[in-house]
């Protein structure tokens, strides 16, 4: 028999994916003092980097909905954004003694983490998409409008939401479509045709607004 | 690397998009040589970083519950990796001037060890390996394959019942190279398998008797043709199976055979699984 009779029935059949791309919009407010609970999230990760998979548990109720929302933010499918908030955590508890506190919230380390394993998910999805040669489903090829309009409505941080609103629309176009979208700057610059050195100034000087809008500090 | 990006400035340029994600190898590259020897872009990115984080931190969802579950189960057999040898730690979203400059080997966030920020772009077609891969492999499959049960945690807890392969199955699940893929079966059943560089489990349930004097054989699929990887021993229509000779590439299939097992396949196969 034929390597090409036993590749006969397609395993693979086309894709089609859960029309319930955010899941429940829970809105509930949450202040930015999370970090404040009874232990520190900077103290939990120094113990689950010594081995204490309880700090561990504390650890993952304290950053899980924050991991999973930004897993949920680019990947839109909950399903996905479960596999790959899983992915992270195990990569949290691996790589915890990594952390350095002098350098950066616990929070914004796991979510840095949470972020671009999400953003790894959507190009291995696309990349495979282009191996494939499929057609493009029209629901994964986010165009800004529908990436921009589905993040305003998943925002459950109205401070968040209204910083995005004091950005020109040209960043916050950029911003939304780097961070949510999964895209490189470049493929920004060629979704809006613009030229590269505006996209990423876009992108700076509307993160830098954010910044102040927030009162980020680091 | 490349006199496009050797100009201070315009690696300053690209700290935004690299808080966000959004730039290519090359240029992360830069960005992370660029904060290690100059403390006010460390500064800013530090910033920039953490910005980045509250947009993610704010997207509401609630995870589901089974996730914590599953996540505490999925460490208790992953080692842990110990800090960065020396001073040259630094991660993006470092303050300035908080430690001495490391290689840009060390500079990547927040594993170096595991990082795949060089390769992002390409991921599916060279990635460093990584512990995690075949979760994000196997779901980018998954996609592509419509198969409702997409949930890596069910997956987990599907393989954490195959008893008898428990062990084979944690040695492949922590196999940096594996990728779970699923199949349908033709005739009934569904197929699941977890490929490595080096072997491969196949596990089916649900499938029909084969009928009499007949049975299930598993083949290791090549260019160059199918190689037997034995016959099925049926579980009431749970088959598994471990597949020693089986290298990147490779597909796995099923065909129904004479119960003594084909040097070839002899009919159509039921179900072929591949990462490609």
């Amino acid at each position: 028999m034929s390597h090409a009779q036993l590749c006969a029935p397609p395993a693979r059949p086309a894709e089609g994916r859960a029309a319930n791309r955010w899941g429940t919009l829970a809105r509930v407010e949450r202040g930015p003092d999370e970090a404040d609970a009874p232990r520190s999230a900077e103290s939990l990760l120094s113990d689950v980097a010594r081995g204490d998979d309880s700090a561990f548990a504390v650890l993952y109720d304290t950053l899980g909905r924050g991991v999973f929302g930004t897993c949920l933010g680019v990947l839109r499918d909950p399903d996905h954004a479960a596999e790959v908030a899983q992915e992270v955590w195990v990569e949290v508890w691996r790589t915890a003694a990594r952390f350095d506190a002098g350098r950066g919230s616990a929070r914004t380390w796991t979510l840095t983490l949470a972020h671009r394993r999400a953003v790894d998910r959507v190009r291995a999805v696309q990349a495979q998409r282009d191996r494939d040669q499929r057609v493009l489903d029209e629901s994964t090829e986010r165009e800004f409008d529908v990436v921009a309009d589905e993040v305003e409505s998943a925002l459950e941080q109205v401070r968040v939401r209204d910083c995005l609103g004091t950005l020109t629309p040209t960043q916050k176009q950029a911003v939304v479509l780097a961070y949510y979208g999964g895209r490189t700057y470049r493929e920004v610059a060629a979704e809006l045709t613009a030229p590269l050195p505006t996209v990423k100034t876009r992108i700076r000087d509307g993160l830098l607004r954010l910044r102040d809008c927030l009162g980020v500090t680091s | 690397m490349s006199d496009s990006f050797s100009a201070a400035d315009d690696v300053r340029s690209l700290l935004g998009a690299y808080a966000l994600d959004a730039v290519d190898p090359d240029e992360r590259a830069a960005v992370e040589r660029l904060i290690a020897t100059d403390p006010s872009a460390a500064a800013e990115l530090a910033q920039l970083t953490a910005v980045a984080a509250t947009l993610g931190d704010a997207v509401a969802g609630e995870p589901p519950a089974a996730l914590r579950t599953s996540v505490l189960a999925a460490i208790t057999d992953v080692p842990q990796l110990g800090p960065l040898a020396g001073p040259a730690r630094l991660r993006p979203g470092a303050p300035a001037g908080t430690g001495p400059l490391g290689s840009p080997a060390a500079v990547d966030a927040p594993d170096a060890s595991t990082a795949v920020a060089p390769e992002v772009t390409h991921l599916a077609a060279r990635r460093r390996p990584s512990r995690t891969r075949w979760l994000a492999v196997a779901a980018a499959l998954v996609v592509g394959a419509a198969v409702p049960t997409a949930l890596a945690v069910q997956q987990a807890q599907r393989a954490n019942q195959a008893e008898q392969q428990q062990q084979a199955l944690a040695d492949l699940l922590t196999d940096p190279s594996a990728v779970v893929v699923h199949g349908d079966v033709t005739g009934g059943g569904a197929a699941t398998a977890i490929l490595t560089d080096d072997r491969a489990l196949f596990s089916a349930t649900g499938l029909p008797d084969p009928g009499d004097g007949k049975a299930y054989q598993l083949w290791v699929v090549d260019a160059d043709g199918a190689a037997s990887a034995g016959v099925l021993a049926d579980d009431a229509g749970t088959v598994r199976q471990l597949a020693d000779d089986f290298s990147t590439g490779d597909a796995l299939a099923i065909t129904i055979e004479p119960a003594g097992g084909s040097t070839q396949p002899t009919t159509t196969p039921l179900v072929v699984l591949t990462t490609t």
